[in-house]
């Protein structure tokens, strides 16, 4: 009796098993951002938006027909348990696809577990660049389309000579830093104009270093290039105001802070400083009022902090474009095969809430414009320069490697044995 | 190339520089005028009507062009309007609120001031020609405007290269007439960099001459760099004597030691003021953990969190009266007056917090140093989640108007408000904590206690409400650190973790513990040493943020090795409790 039981329910789980590939089971999806610890400030509006763009998806019929099953892990701004979560989600809940990380290092610990299982991460962030797995897809920009055309900016239409580059002490800003340097070095700019200083993350007091860049920027010919990233933002603004610098001074370009930073800022003394993005939220289009109007209600409906106070901006836009991406290229190539799906993503062309991109052809890296934009009073900015046309994204920069020799990519599908 | 771009540039500057100076006043029809044409004319009709109105050199035009060049300019019904702050409705319509351009009053229609949909208005921008016009133009006229800020940025602009010549006769009147002395200052500084910009046609001229030793007499910091591409480009002056050669040489030298000499005093000066600045931050951040610990024993790990709250509480108190405003309760130029309110509810709310966990849980755990270490650890994190789960991870504290800029005490030394104000905080919340220690009654019996609990139950003191007290007290002084807080530095749900308790740890232990004089000493003494340390350079290599860490954490444990006890050891029977 007891066997026979045993037959059927195995016969049974069979059944669901063979079902569930065929049609009605929902495909899973793993969100991989910190949602506790120092990157959760920035990182749970992403987990937000990740949210949305699959709510959006399912109740348009999913994707191949299925309906998409997020899991959300939190990997608590602990490097070393990114791997571990990846691998968790992987293994544990074998998930089609993962969206995930903020910071550079974060990446970097957990890209070795997906190149092993050969799975895909969607990483929505700016970067720094010399990196190329064909385990992930990079939605933010690479260093030729953020930090270059930033630095061009400050030189034609700031008309700047020297350069403070400023940023917090890990791998992000100390690569940037490099590739600018070459990049100003090449274009004839002294090396006694161009300053470099680092502080560690949470640094709170920048007296001695707006006292630098105050005499730096006497002439008035000088501007901060600023990598700093976090809550070191805020004291770093409210002293660099409070010293008397204005932008007319001495004008901050900074690559780490969005609208979302600017919530957690006094802003009236930052009127007038830059950022330069791939996509603003002042971006006036129907589609992206549209989105941005559809952010803020979800995280009203859904009761999140901020509510309808909450802002669009550039990982978000990442971020989310990132699943429609997906979703693109399984239909596409009707699979959920990881090596099928990335055949499919490249060259895909697509509308994002910003105007519309395209995936590079082989390079892993997305396609897109690069703005500028002047922090305006009520801490959105106005874009005083764009790019005509989208900017190819270069993974490894041309100003480090001169040579024109290219590491090749890492990854990818496994050679079978013979 | 770049001289050929230069001249057009400085052409295009001396047209509007001259129209300016031989203008007089326009009447407001006229000046309405040439703005209509701004916002309806093609692109030269406009740029003639930008220089039509620069030359008025009306001061308030410098706040239009601040709205042009920030886009806060609209067209509605054919009328040129500035908006005002955009607010959303629930729809998330963006509406703003009109105003004159020229007298910044509301915008009346139908007898009401307008307010009005985003959509419906036509944004007037200045293309990418205008731009540079327009902010050349802008520093022109905020020569004479009415605030000393402007007045100051429009000087410093007109002397910083490429300059703006035409102006030196405006800067020279002002350097003598400015009531406000920087202002002077800065307007006859720039005034000497235009002539001494002037003056290098002919280096041999006594004009020349003088002007560098102008330049030298004023502490001129911006002239420096130019009096030193002077001399670096002597050598190749082939057609010079070689007597005039020396003359110059010898000036040059002289006057850069002169002002690289005020440089080093400068940056003396400013790494003092900044050590006490930074040390008076690490004293009131350390004067509550200085109780709690320092006092009562407590390993009180939760005591960045109490800051953490003081600034919550900061916060919630200027929600409360932007509430009120919106209401029409108060007015808005009461905002400012939050700041003071919030003193004392950031002190009663992280009191009130304290006194909740030290009933519920520290009162188990006097005399249990490690069990109080996990166990307000553990009420440090469920104190972060609350907070994080209410507010999210990003909110603004805006900080009063009279908080904003700074005082400069010596030429060139900025002392931002804030950190006087800290400093001056700390001052009086250091000094009320010794009264209330020393001269007053709940002070004696918090001092018996915390010395000897048991003698000091025999001799009738209630110590169940003396800790209970102390321990509020101690949490509340941390609420008043994290309300100063909010004048510098950010304010997350983690920021006690990550930027408080460790700096204050190591200013309570250094300056002893139970000794509230330890703090003062400690924490004045790493601030100044960390300023010190910070700016060092040895050879290419600067110390920086980085090293003046590390340089600061070997130098107190070398120090804990010799003395053990901090700067100020308990003594006699003390030393032994």
């Amino acid at each position: 009796m007891k066997r026979i039981l045993n037959t059927v329910g195995a016969a049974a789980m069979a059944f669901a098993m063979t079902t569930g590939a065929n049609a009605e089971d929902p495909v899973k999806i793993g969100i991989l951002h910190s949602l506790s610890g120092t990157m959760a400030i920035s990182e749970t509006s992403l987990r937000d938006v990740v949210l949305m763009a699959t709510d959006e998806i399912n109740a348009k019929g999913g994707v191949l027909g299925k309906q998409i099953k997020p899991i959300v892990v939190d990997p608590a701004s602990d490097w070393p348990l990114f791997a571990e979560k990846a691998k968790e989600l992987i293994t544990k809940h074998e998930v089609a696809v993962t969206f995930g990380c903020w910071t550079s290092v974060s990446r970097k610990s957990c890209l070795p577990v997906f190149e092993e299982y050969n799975q895909l991460l969607f990483y929505p962030v700016q970067y720094e660049g010399e990196e190329q797995s064909l385990n992930v897809f990079y939605t933010g920009a690479s260093p030729n389309q953020q930090l270059i055309p930033a630095a061009q900016y400050a030189m034609d239409e700031l008309g700047c000579k020297k350069f403070y580059l400023l940023g917090t002490d890990y791998v992000f800003p100390r690569t940037a830093n490099k590739v600018l340097k070459a990049f100003l070095l090449s274009k004839g700019v002294p090396s006694e104009n161009i300053m470099e200083e680092y502080t560690p993350f949470h640094h709170q007091d920048y007296q001695t270093i707006i006292g630098k860049v105050k005499k730096f920027a006497i002439g008035g010919d000088a501007c901060v290039l600023s990598t700093i990233n976090g809550d070191s933002n805020v004291p770093f603004y409210k002293e660099f105001a409070n010293q008397g610098l204005t932008a007319d001074d001495c004008p901050i370009v900074a690559f780490s802070v969005a609208e979302d930073e600017l919530r957690a800022m006094d802003v009236p003394p930052l009127v007038g400083h830059l950022a330069a993005w791939n996509y603003f939220q002042s971006i006036k289009s129907r589609s992206n009022k549209t989105f941005v109007k559809n952010f803020k209600k979800y995280c009203a409906a859904n009761n999140l902090p901020g509510g309808n106070d909450r802002v669009t901006d550039d990982p978000i836009e990442a971020a989310y474009f990132g699943v429609y991406v997906w979703a693109a290229a399984v239909e596409k190539c009707g699979s959920f095969d990881v090596d099928k799906v990335r055949e499919a993503v490249y060259g895909l062309e697509f509308e994002a809430p910003g105007g519309a991109k395209k995936m590079h052809e082989s390079n892993q890296h997305t396609l897109k414009p690069v703005y500028i934009g002047e922090i305006k009073k009520n801490g959105q900015f106005k874009i005083v320069w764009e790019t005509e046309g989208l900017v190819v994204p270069e993974s490894y920069s041309s100003y480090l490697h001169t040579d024109g020799k290219f590491p090749a990519p890492t990854g990818g599908p496994k050679k079978t044995a013979l | 190339m770049t001289r050929l771009r230069l001249r057009s540039y400085l052409s295009a500057v001396t047209l509007i520089a001259l129209i300016w100076a031989g203008s007089s006043s326009a009447d407001d029809a006229s000046i309405r005028g040439h703005m209509h044409v701004l916002a309806n004319g093609n692109a030269d009709a406009r740029y003639a009507a930008a220089g039509a109105l620069v030359s008025t050199g009306d001061a308030r035009l410098e706040s239009f062009f601040e709205s042009y060049l920030t886009d806060s300019l609209y067209l509605w019904n054919d009328v040129l309007l500035v908006g005002g702050d955009i607010t959303e409705d629930d729809d998330l319509n963006e509406w703003v609120p009109l105003f004159d351009p020229l007298t910044r009053t509301p915008y009346l229609h139908g007898g009401e001031a307008a307010l009005i949909m985003i959509d419906d208005l036509e944004e007037i921008s200045p293309s990418r020609k205008e731009r540079s016009f327009m902010l050349n133009s802008k520093h022109l006229l905020r020569l004479s405007s009415s605030s000393e800020h402007m007045r100051l940025s429009g000087a410093k602009k007109c002397g910083n290269l490429p300059g703006i010549p035409e102006a030196y006769e405006q800067l020279q009147l002002m350097g003598e007439t400015d009531p406000v002395e920087i202002v002077r200052r800065t307007a006859q500084e720039s005034a000497r960099l235009i002539s001494f910009q002037a003056s290098l046609d002919d280096l041999t001229s006594e004009a020349h001459m003088l002007v560098v030793q102008d330049l030298a007499a004023t502490k001129s910091i911006r002239g420096l760099s130019r009096i030193e591409a002077q001399l670096q480009s002597l050598p190749e002056l082939r057609d010079l004597d070689v007597e005039t050669r020396d003359r110059l040489e010898h000036l040059y030298a002289s006057s850069i030691e002169t002002i690289k000499g005020h440089i080093s005093f400068v940056e003396r000066c400013a790494s003092v003021f900044q050590g006490l600045s930074l040390g008076s931050v690490l004293v009131l951040m350390a004067l509550g953990l200085a109780i709690t610990f320092g006092l009562m024993g407590v390993i009180n790990m939760a005591h960045g969190e109490f800051m953490m709250l003081g600034a919550y509480a900061t916060y919630e108190v200027q929600c409360l009266f932007n509430w009120l405003i919106e209401r029409g309760v108060l007015s808005q130029s009461a905002f400012d007056w939050y700041y003071v309110a919030a003193l004392p509810v950031a002190f009663l709310a992280a009191g009130m917090i304290g006194l909740i966990v030290e009933v519920s849980v520290i009162r188990f755990l006097y005399r249990k140093p490690l069990e109080s270490l996990l166990a307000t650890w553990g009420v440090g994190l469920v104190l972060i989640q609350l907070v994080r789960l209410r507010y999210g991870d990003n909110i603004g504290v805006t900080a009063p108007m009279w908080a904003r800029g700074g005082i400069e005490i010596i030429q060139d030394v900025v002392l931002p408000y804030s950190r006087c104000f800290i400093i001056a905080l700390c001052a009086v919340s250091m000094s009320l904590v010794y009264i209330l220690m020393g001269k007053t009654r709940i002070g004696l019996r918090m001092r018996a206690t915390m010395q000897n609990r048991d003698m000091a139950k025999g001799l009738g003191v209630n110590t169940q409400r003396v800790d209970r007290f102390t321990f509020a007290f101690g949490s509340g002084l941390a609420g008043i650190a994290g309300y100063a807080w909010t004048l510098i530095g950010g304010v997350t749900p983690d920021m006690g973790q990550k930027n408080f308790i460790i700096d204050s740890f190591l200013v309570v232990v250094t300056g002893g513990v139970g000794e509230l004089a330890g703090v003062i000493f400690s924490g004045i003494g790493i601030g100044i040493l960390t300023k010190f340390v910070e700016p060092l350079q040895f050879g290419d290599f600067t110390m920086g943020a980085i090293w003046a860490k590390v340089t600061l954490l070997v130098v107190i444990a070398i120090f804990i090795q010799f003395k053990p006890a901090g700067l100020f050891a308990p003594k006699g029977r003390l030393a032994d409790v």
